[in-house]
């Protein structure tokens, strides 16, 4: 491994999403690499820490320094020259950002669009098209004042007529946006004066401001959108760093500098226009080839598989990204039934005994299966909420289980299943301690799940393992049926508002609802200040942990390799790909 | 001849209805809600979209109906729409297909060229060494997985010598590591073909006849044998132009290719229903109608063979 920058740095964006949303699509997407699911990304090889700063409210407005003048911004001390290509293992659908969710497509269209606010380093949020922003007493009223004086790549101007008509498109049925969903709550966006919004919510949302951060919330050029209608998704304009170039179905997607832009991420150091000249996602679906390219240098930027990280280690032309700052995180989860009305939470037996389910969690060793079966791509977590998601907090581990077989066996015991004298499988009323562990069908998905087999047996358990396509698995979830099982899972998402949504699904913690843990979440998703929203969070986890309603195991780190000419680049917050410090050195 | 392309016609629309049918109902055997499928990579759509979009599918149809639906638009040229990029199907094949017949232009040149020559070598000298170095060569184009061969040749030309690029479709260079890979795999079987005809047509009499005038050897091989030797090379070649200009898969997606080959194994990573049926219904078409073709142009090569 060689020097690296110890920042923040931008583009495990693209796999962040992988986890993004919700269990479907970790399940879709990431079967393939769960390593590669979810990443967000702090340099830990590299010893960077995040800088520890105080806290800032949600709403604390961009600090001074991330203001740039146009005079900075022009001034450019390095030559502009070079291409960054980024190796991926797709091409994009769409780079509407309205119109699609794919993770392949928000790896792209997030450097063409800027959104109104984002996360800072430490994962508050701070303004980018926003200056700063007030909200009102009671959570409903969002007013954004705008910067002055940014133009979309088309020359038109940015203004708050294009921020109400972004948002009038997102929640525009026609448009069939999917990060409508993201925010329901939103009532109507009007125009106060040209560099004022005033957004209104139907209800107080906390999530809200968090989850513009996406990408899926970037301003779109009113005029382009008029003028390319259908194909404005071929045709992206925004405001962002990059402005869209070319596209070749299939190969590659090219997109330049926008020489005008005003970098106001606070940890991007560079406040001007990109210092490259272009930057280019190529698609080549195989991974040796992909290795291949990147070693010839074809592509200079890849997310490396997980097997070929440590070929890559000691290699003195590549810089190696270790991303640990991760909005996915990996369970097990217990089968349950629906609650009888608004609260409850039922476990199917033999889980329904809360020290069973305590035993499972006594009984894995997540710190053995990361060491071995994913090659420490993986960092432990106590707890419901990714590392890369605001209000995680390590404090958690306390509250969480730590792996002791003795004490899994002395719960079983207390259970009152017991072991047979010679026998290796616990009994209870003459019944054997029987259960099928479920998971999709992904290599390294079924090798961690054979292990936590082997670990829950010799508690026991006697535990069978059933894989299945992704489709079945889910369609089998969904369904109740009698047999008693478990399943590993992956969840991801960017806001902690999924502690509430993960609950609110068809299946195992999703339909864990007791009354003490939901009216805490939801309380925590109307509560506006920051600080608050977080303790609430805190205590929610708190009594998951205790029911042993899921086991968390780890959240994934995703390794991202940069070729020694590409310097600069780092990896920003919940691991998105900074380009912007990034220079070509030929 | 009239009544035989009539016979030819109709059992390749037969064919072509099977295949459309087989793969209709292999996709709907796919475990799994298509809808659930559509979103597995967007948030869960309500009740009331999931109802409309079954709808707008024609999902909500029993299913000999919707077969029929699907049959009846594919006949006027309409596969669907991909679910990933929500583009026809037609117009996402048709994008990729001038890469493809380009990269099976350049590869059945190498494989010609390649393959019918060492066929011809080895044919002269039969029995000699440079015979048996030629078909163990061969024997090895034959047998070789592209992949693995694909990746030699990268690891070769483009990461240790710097000759070519690894991936992409941007420039001639571009195509020439993948057209070196599938000419070779498909030269292998020219090159045993070519041999043998050859060395079949060397042991008649007008060859005897034609050495007995005092022609030299390369003539007598050049001018005489070879044209015979040749026909049951051009079956061959056909089947194998079907199969390339149907998108090499495995070859495309090493070389990151963007043809209608990498179209297909994208569609299939993506689960993109209606694009994987279209793509295998165009294969389909294509390999018959080249086949078709080649039958008809046999009369054109050898006039001996009638179509009665």
């Amino acid at each position: 491994m060689t020097e690296c920058n110890a920042g923040m740095t931008r583009d495990a964006r693209g796999m962040r999403l992988a986890t993004r949303l919700s269990r479907r699509r970790v399940l879709a997407s990431g079967l393939a690499a769960a390593g590669a699911l979810g990443l967000g990304s702090l340099l830990a090889a590299c010893g960077g820490e995040p800088e520890a700063t105080e806290p800032a409210g949600w709403e604390t407005p961009a600090p001074a320094q991330a203001t740039p003048t146009a005079a900075q911004a022009t001034e450019t001390p390095q030559r502009v020259s070079g291409r960054i290509v980024v190796g991926r293992t797709g091409d994009a659908d769409s780079l509407d950002p309205h119109h699609t969710i794919a993770s392949l497509s928000w790896q792209v269209f997030t450097n063409i669009f800027d959104p109104l606010v984002s996360w800072d380093a430490n994962l508050h949020v701070e303004g980018i098209l926003a200056r700063e922003w007030e909200i009102s007493d009671d959570g409903l009223e969002y007013t954004f004042s705008l910067r002055e004086g940014i133009a979309f790549h088309d020359g038109t101007e940015f203004n708050a007529d294009a921020v109400k008509f972004t948002f009038d498109r997102i929640l525009d049925p026609q448009t069939g946006a999917p990060a409508a969903a993201w925010i329901t709550s939103l009532e109507s966006t009007e125009v106060v004066d040209p560099l004022t919004v005033r957004m209104r919510l139907k209800e107080p949302f906390a999530p809200f401001l968090g989850n513009l951060c996406t990408g899926y919330f970037g301003i779109v050029s009113p005029a382009a959108v008029e003028k390319y209608g259908d194909e404005f998704g071929k045709n992206p304009v925004g405001t962002g760093p990059w402005k869209f170039k070319e596209w070749r179905a299939g190969e590659e997607i090219v997109l330049e500098r926008n020489p005008d832009y005003r970098n106001f991420r606070s940890y991007v150091e560079n406040k001007g226009a990109p210092l490259v000249s272009e930057l280019v996602f190529r698609n080549i679906p195989d991974e040796q080839t992909q290795i291949a390219a990147f070693e010839t240098g074809e592509i200079n930027v890849l997310a490396v598989p997980p097997h070929a990280v440590a070929d890559f280690e000691g290699n003195p032309d590549v810089q190696i990204f270790r991303v640990e700052q991760s909005v996915g995180i990996s369970f097990l989860e217990f089968h349950m039934d629906p609650p009888q009305g608004q609260y409850g939470a039922i476990f199917r037996p033999p889980f329904d005994d809360v020290r069973v389910r305590q035993a499972v969690a006594y009984g894995v060793n997540a710190d053995e299966i990361i060491a071995t079966v994913l090659e420490g791509l993986a960092v432990r977590n106590y707890g419901p909420l990714p590392t890369g998601v605001a209000c995680y907090d390590p404090a958690i581990e306390q509250f969480g289980y730590h792996y002791d077989p003795q004490r899994a066996a002395q719960l079983l015991d207390e259970a009152g299943w017991t072991l047979p004298s010679g026998g290796s499988v616990r009994q209870k009323d003459g019944q054997p301690l029987q259960v099928t562990l479920w998971t999709w069908n992904a290599t390294t998905q079924e090798k961690v799940a054979q292990v936590i087999q082997n670990q829950l047996n010799q508690i026991g358990f006697d535990v069978k393992l059933e894989t299945m396509e992704p489709g079945s698995l889910l369609a089998r979830l969904g369904t109740a049926d009698d047999t008693s099982h478990f399943d590993l899972m992956s969840w991801g998402w960017t806001e902690p508002h999924m502690l509430l949504m993960m609950t609110q699904t068809t299946a195992g913690i999703g339909l864990y609802r007791p009354e003490e843990y939901q009216k805490l979440v939801v309380e925590a998703s109307r509560v506006v200040d920051h600080e608050e929203r977080c303790r609430l969070y805190f205590e929610a986890m708190k009594i998951m942990l205790r029911d042993a309603a899921m086991v968390p195991l780890w959240s994934p780190v995703s390794v991202v390799g940069a070729r020694k000419e590409v310097k600069g680049f780092k990896i920003g917050p919940q691991g998105i790909y900074v380009y912007e410090d990034a220079t070509i050195e030929s | 001849m009239r009544q035989y392309l009539l016979k030819r016609l109709v059992s390749a629309i037969l064919v072509i209805f099977g295949v459309s049918l087989l793969v209709f109902t292999m996709v709907r055997l796919v475990p799994g809600d298509p809808i659930d499928i559509m979103f597995a990579n967007q948030p869960r759509p309500t009740p009331e979209q999931r109802a409309a979009l079954r709808h707008q599918l024609g999902l909500d149809l029993p299913i000999h109906r919707q077969y029929l639906h699907f049959l009846g638009r594919a006949l006027q040229g309409d596969l669907g729409r991909s679910f990933r990029t929500k583009q026809p199907v037609t117009s996402e094949i048709v994008t990729r297909l001038p890469n493809t017949v380009k990269l099976t232009v350049a590869s059945l040149s190498v494989a010609v060229l390649f393959g019918v020559g060492a066929g011809m070598v080895a044919a002269m000298f039969k029995g000699s060494w440079i015979d048996a170095a030629t078909m163990v060569i061969a024997i090895l184009g034959v047998s070789l997985p592209g992949f693995w061969l694909g990746l030699m040749l990268i690891l070769l030309f483009a990461v240790q010598l710097g000759w070519f690029p690894v991936s992409g479709a941007a420039t001639w260079r571009h195509l020439v590591l993948p057209a070196v890979t599938l000419g070779v795999l498909t030269s292998g079987i020219l090159a045993r073909m070519t041999r043998s005809s050859l060395l079949e047509e060397l042991s008649r009499d007008y060859v005897r006849t034609a050495r007995a005038k005092g022609l030299r050897e390369s003539a007598v091989i050049a001018r005489h044998a070879l044209r015979n030797a040749l026909i049951p090379v051009v079956t061959i070649v056909g089947l194998q132009l079907g199969q390339l200009l149907s998108g090499a898969f495995i070859i495309e997606a090493v070389f990151a290719y963007p043809g209608v080959g990498l179209l297909a194994v994208s569609a299939l990573q993506a689960r993109d229903f209606p694009l994987i049926q279209g793509i295998v219904l165009f294969v389909a078409v294509i390999y018959v109608v080249v086949n078709l073709v080649v039958d008809l142009l046999y009369c054109l090569i050898d006039p001996r063979v009638s179509y009665s």
